[in-house]
């Protein structure tokens, strides 16, 4: 049991290049899941009733049933309607790259949709009071008072999400995708060769997954405001 | 609907693999994560590295590429280390892999809960002239359990989720039992639903749960 380092060498620029496809994956996910996220999360706040109670249905439903059940059924399910095949979509969502950010974005929408939610419940109520006494309408107080401090808040969490997103993408390889996880498989299959390969990918994962965090660090100390203390710190104490 | 009632029984037997999955999961990953826990919270850099790089490669990771590195790699490694050929079940492979991811999340809830107990506390008990052990059993475990509770949930409901991805290494649980009804009776919408729904009756109450405790914490703030 030795370790090839010239099959590492070797199978590096194919993993590379799957790992494009991964980036990929990650981006159009992540633009999905945070537009249809913010959008629900603001409905989860400011909705009306029914809207509200819809919003919190997609978020139970989308936490509460594993992704890939989610990709199984855009990806295999929808092709099951009829209505569907007949619809002027289907040569777009039989792509597995559509279905795979549809899935993946759809999924990350309803945690961010939370993560949203979370952050403006913790703004204090003082906030909403002292912009309506000055006049402002609600949707206003959300856009100029609320929301700027609610990003800083949710930064931290949606690090995680964008972490998780990209864990996520590996999934695409189920649906015969050759991300980096894809492409690993494929690789071993062809060389028996699971250390080396499998340890390369994990690696690769890593430095994505670290850079995305250290992205998110540092855009967390650009946006702290200097009298809120330093960010995941404690409140600077008065002496 | 007939397709349903056809393979029901073995829709029925993935959802029991899937359960057994999940609870054959937690007792490993409960050991890893007190293991990462006490490391991280010992006094020695070097075991605190080692528990912090563990949890660093277990959760920066794919899960899935995780399940397949275990299943081409355990196998082998152990023969190697044995001297004897060793097999595994694919169900036992999923075990450990997901046992070792969710060990991951679990040390580090177990350490934050830890670390979330006022320093003053371990001053206070040590000041009465409590003996460590005493100090841990009575003052900071029963706090730590409290505080630790809503976030192990939450690891619970991701280990459910995660299952799933063991049928891609063959474990015959509810998403693989699915997909093969699916291929059959040409109808993946009608199973994977199904599936879907079966994942719901188990995660719903926790969410739910889950959404009672933070109600109550706001409350209490």
């Amino acid at each position: 049991m030795t370790f090839d380092w010239a099959l590492v060498l070797d199978n590096l620029p194919n993993l590379l290049r799957a790992t494009v496809l991964t980036v990929e994956l990650v981006v159009a996910s992540i633009a999905l899941g945070l537009a249809m996220g913010c959008g629900l999360g603001v409905v989860l706040i400011l909705g009306k009733p029914l809207p509200r109670r819809l919003a919190r249905l997609y978020s139970l439903l989308f936490r509460g049933t594993p992704l890939l059940v989610q990709l199984f059924l855009i990806y295999y399910g929808l092709g099951q309607l009829q209505f569907v095949r007949d619809s002027v979509l289907w040569p777009v969502l039989r792509q597995p790259f559509v279905c795979a950010v549809l899935a993946l974005g759809m999924n990350s929408a309803a945690y961010t949709s939370e993560i949203v939610r979370g952050a403006v419940k913790a703004i204090p109520a003082g906030q909403w009071e002292a912009a309506k006494s000055l006049g402002l309408n609600r949707l206003l107080t959300f856009r100029k008072v609320i929301a700027p401090q609610a990003m800083r808040i949710a930064l931290p969490s949606y690090g995680n999400e964008a972490v998780m997103m990209v864990k996520s993408t590996a999934l695409a390889s189920t649906i015969s995708m050759f991300d980096l996880t894809g492409a690993a498989r494929t690789i071993v299959a062809d060389t028996y060769a699971p250390y080396e390969i499998f340890l390369t990918s994990g690696l690769i994962y890593l430095v994505l997954t670290g850079l995305i965090q250290a992205g998110f660090t540092a855009l967390e100390r650009r946006l702290a405001i200097a009298s809120a203390g330093k960010p995941g710190g404690k409140p600077v104490k008065a002496s | 609907m007939n397709n349903l009632i056809d393979y029901g029984p073995q829709v029925l037997q993935g959802l029991l693999t899937t359960a057994a999955l999940a609870l054959a999961s937690v007792p490993g990953a409960f050991a890893i994560g007190l293991c990462v826990a006490l490391l991280q919270l010992s006094g020695s850099d070097m075991l605190r590295r080692i528990a912090k790089a563990y949890v660093g490669i277990f959760r920066g990771v794919p899960e899935l590429l995780i399940l397949f590195f275990f299943y081409y790699g355990v196998p082998g490694t152990l023969s190697y280390l044995l001297g004897s050929q060793v097999e595994f079940s694919n169900f036992w492979i999923a075990v450990l892999a997901l046992g070792a991811i969710a060990g991951a999340y679990t040390g580090e809830v177990l350490r934050a809960a830890v670390q979330a107990i006022p320093v003053g506390q371990w001053e206070a008990a040590a000041a009465l002239g409590l003996r460590p052990a005493l100090i841990w059993l009575k003052i900071i475990v029963p706090q730590a359990i409290r505080l630790a509770t809503p976030p192990l949930g939450n690891v619970l409901l991701v280990l459910i989720k995660d299952t799933a991805l063991a049928s891609a290494i063959g474990a015959e649980e509810l998403m693989r039992k699915s997909s093969i009804a699916s291929g059959s009776t040409r109808s993946p919408f009608l199973f994977f639903g199904t599936a879907a729904l079966i994942y719901l009756a188990v995660t719903i109450p926790i969410l739910l749960w889950q959404e009672r405790v933070e109600a109550r914490q706001a409350a209490a703030t």
